[in-house]
């Protein structure tokens, strides 16, 4: 059975009167990419900047590798990779230059160090840009080179608070992928976003956060059979009589039939072969039928049917 | 790690245009101004002019009428002489304004001025070392008259240097103490430089500092490499300052331009060292500390006399304490008593003074770096 490589129990944070973490407990083994999820505000970048003893905590213990986690744990630093939601990068240098300064927080030793710079360039795929200046890359360049400061020195626990902020869709897949391959290649990852896809594509095992407390924890199937939907169908109809909608919802393991915008949608709950039997109704009554879509429950129905709220915000 | 970020400190400062604008070529063009704006009166004021003098000679000497004409003749003459058929005539000329003494010359040497003043001092000076050097001249007319202009030259020199010392005696010549002023703001701002250290390397202040504070290296080491690199920035830009007034626009620093270098450097070395406190000590934005930062420096220039000469000595005699807290001020007077004084101790004072401020901004500034705990975070 995998170790735990990071142990949180009990943490509590208080700003004033706000309380930011609320007995917050997690645990996360050596080899997952456990994602924290959670609308703005829940507590994930506290939970981070406590983990890396950026922040005091007013309660709780914290131990990382087994050993307790403080500001002057060095030894258990010079083994995490940190990316932080905003890209910490020095203007004034180059590519390489910025990535050779943080590397050489952890590593001294010149050759190595020279050759952990040159993987971590290539990892991101920043060959062709080393001797630009941040300024003069674009968004989703600028996150690869926060990434690859992050983790030219190739650490075993790998920290990313919302990598992907205002990135382009190209971007956030190489940043995705590069993710995924450091967990190949080893690494635990904790990756923290508000972005419940990238959550679900590349996580084995996830929290979701709300309100500084952990609302549900597990692998996305075990989150998603929490959820009393198991299936929503969606069916375009120019026209749905009253009684039709009434004998979809009497169907069995439809908890929901809603007739809106010309749009039919039937909720789910359990039950085979829900799709054909409402078709059948449909076809039975002589309705033309338009476009059919099935969706599957997402972690923001889990969210909504634990919380009530959506995850994030529709700009989002 | 203390190099890397040693280093790369040094790269990052030396890169930022707002330093290279502020601390390099703002003093240059403000120097430059300095120049252009007091040269024509370093020409009129302070450029040695011949002394008008009326000469009555009533006896023949050939060795008066020969050290005459030799110190009243070319561009660097001594003299400006209007010859006199009588005594009456050179005292009318006395009396107009036209000359200001008349050299007589009968059986003895004698001389009449109007009024005491510079030009009076360097006429009695020279007739006294007339009258002490006349067997000396008589001798050398007579057996090498080769070696009299070589003399005579000297005489004249030595009679200039009386006007030049004087001169430059203290808080008489207003001009070179902008220049003074204009080191002493360099050496302040210094501070922004300062500010880095503390924004570099607290985590609650930039991502930067957050991303740091992750890292394995430690705190007390990160922050002293940082603020060596500020504290080598700092020197370097005073120096560079020092070197365009002296030999770009040919600013006379006088005979002790080594240690007109010293003086600056530590200074520059104080300013970082006061950015690096106020940037510990005042809470809030990059922008807030830079303004405060700003405001003390160019404050502090000010009441040392960059904008006006004379407020100086005014803060001298009724607010002492101000001058000696101001650190603009005493960088500022390291260079005065560096040109008024004979002697080295003032100006070790004032060095003395600048390492004191400069260890007590710094144990502040770690003082309050070590003390954050992140709560705002």
């Amino acid at each position: 059975m995998a170790e735990n490589v990071v142990e949180i129990e009990g943490l509590v944070k208080r700003y004033g009167e706000l309380t930011a973490l609320d007995h917050l407990t997690l645990e996360i083994k050596e080899g997952e990419v456990f994602g924290l999820l959670g609308p703005n505000g829940s507590g994930k970048t506290t939970t981070i900047n406590c983990l890396l003893s950026l922040l005091s905590y007013d309660k709780g213990s914290i131990r990382i590798f087994g050993r307790e986690m403080s500001p002057t744990a060095y030894d258990i630093k010079k083994d995490i990779g940190v990316i932080m939601q905003n890209v910490a990068v020095f203007e004034e240098l180059t590519v390489q230059e910025n990535i050779d300064y943080f590397c050489g927080l952890y590593i001294t030793d010149k050759q190595k160090k020279r050759q952990c710079v040159e993987e971590a360039i290539k990892f991101v795929g920043l060959e062709d840009f080393r001797k630009f200046r941040p300024k003069k890359l674009s968004g989703g360049l600028l996150r690869r080179l926060n990434i690859a400061c992050g983790i030219a020195h190739k650490p075993k626990l790998i920290i990313l608070d919302e990598p992907t902020v205002a990135v382009d869709p190209q971007s956030r897949n190489k940043i995705l992928e590069g993710i995924e391959e450091l967990n190949r290649n080893g690494a635990t990852v904790i990756y923290t976003s508000h972005y419940m896809e990238e959550v679900e594509q590349i996580c084995t095992r996830i929290a979701i956060m709300d309100r500084g407390r952990k609302i549900a924890e597990g692998t996305k199937e075990e989150l998603k059979a929490m959820t009393k939907n198991t299936e929503t169908i969606n069916v375009a109809l120019r026209e749905l009589p009253d009684e039709v909608l009434n004998e979809i919802g009497a169907l069995s393991h439809i908890y929901s039939a809603e007739y809106t915008d010309g749009i039919l949608t039937a909720a789910c709950s359990g039950g085979r072969h829900n799709l054909i039997r409402v078709l059948e109704v449909l076809q039975k009554h002589d309705l033309h039928i338009g476009q059919v879509t099935t969706v599957q429950p997402t972690l923001n129905d889990v969210f909504l049917e634990i919380t009530g709220k959506a995850l994030r915000d529709k700009e989002d | 790690m203390f190099f890397n970020e040693f280093r790369y400190n040094l790269l990052t400062t030396l890169r930022d245009r707002h330093f290279i604008m502020w601390l390099i070529l703002f003093p240059m063009a403000l120097g430059s101004l300095f120049k252009a704006a007091f040269s024509d009166i370093y020409e009129n004021d302070i450029k040695f002019s011949p002394i008008p003098t009326a000469i009555v000679q009533t006896q023949k000497d050939d060795i008066f009428k020969e050290v005459i004409r030799s110190v009243s003749k070319g561009k660097d003459a001594l003299l400006k002489v209007t010859y006199a058929d009588s005594a009456e005539e050179a005292e009318k000329l006395l009396k107009d304004g036209k000359v200001a003494g008349v050299i007589t010359k009968d059986g003895t040497l004698g001389l009449t001025v109007a009024s005491n003043g510079m030009d009076t001092t360097i006429l009695k000076a020279f007739t006294d070392r007339y009258l002490t050097e006349e067997k000396l001249i008589k001798d050398t007319l007579e057996k090498d008259p080769m070696k009299l202009p070589a003399l005579t030259a000297a005489l004249k020199d030595d009679l200039k240097t009386v006007k030049k010392v004087r001169l430059t005696d203290g808080v008489s010549d207003p001009y070179i103490t902008y220049f003074f002023n204009l080191l002493a703001m360099v050496a302040a701002c210094s501070s922004v430089t300062g500010l880095n250290v503390v924004m570099q390397n607290q985590a609650d202040q930039s991502p930067l500092g957050a991303r740091k504070g992750c890292s394995p290296t430690p705190k007390l080491i990160s922050t002293l490499a940082v603020l060596a690199g500020c504290w080598l920035t700092g020197m370097m830009c005073t120096a560079i300052s020092v070197s365009f007034l002296a030999f770009v626009l040919k600013v006379d620093f006088g005979s002790r331009l080594g240690f007109v270098y010293l003086a600056a450097m530590m200074g520059g070395i104080m300013g970082t060292s006061m950015g690096f406190m106020i940037g510990s000590l005042v809470k809030g934005s990059y922008e807030k500390k830079n303004a405060v930062a700003m405001v003390i420096s160019l404050g502090g220039s000010f009441l040392s006399g960059l904008m006006i000469a004379d407020i100086k000595p005014d803060i001298m005699e009724k607010a002492p304490l101000v001058n000696a807290l101001n650190p603009t001020a005493v960088v500022c007077d390291s260079f005065y008593y560096l040109n008024l004084d004979a002697d080295y101790d003032r100006f070790i004072g004032k060095m003395v003074t600048m390492l004191v401020m400069t260890v007590l901004f710094t144990a502040v500034g770690f003082i309050f770096t070590r003390r954050k705990k992140y709560a705002g975070l």
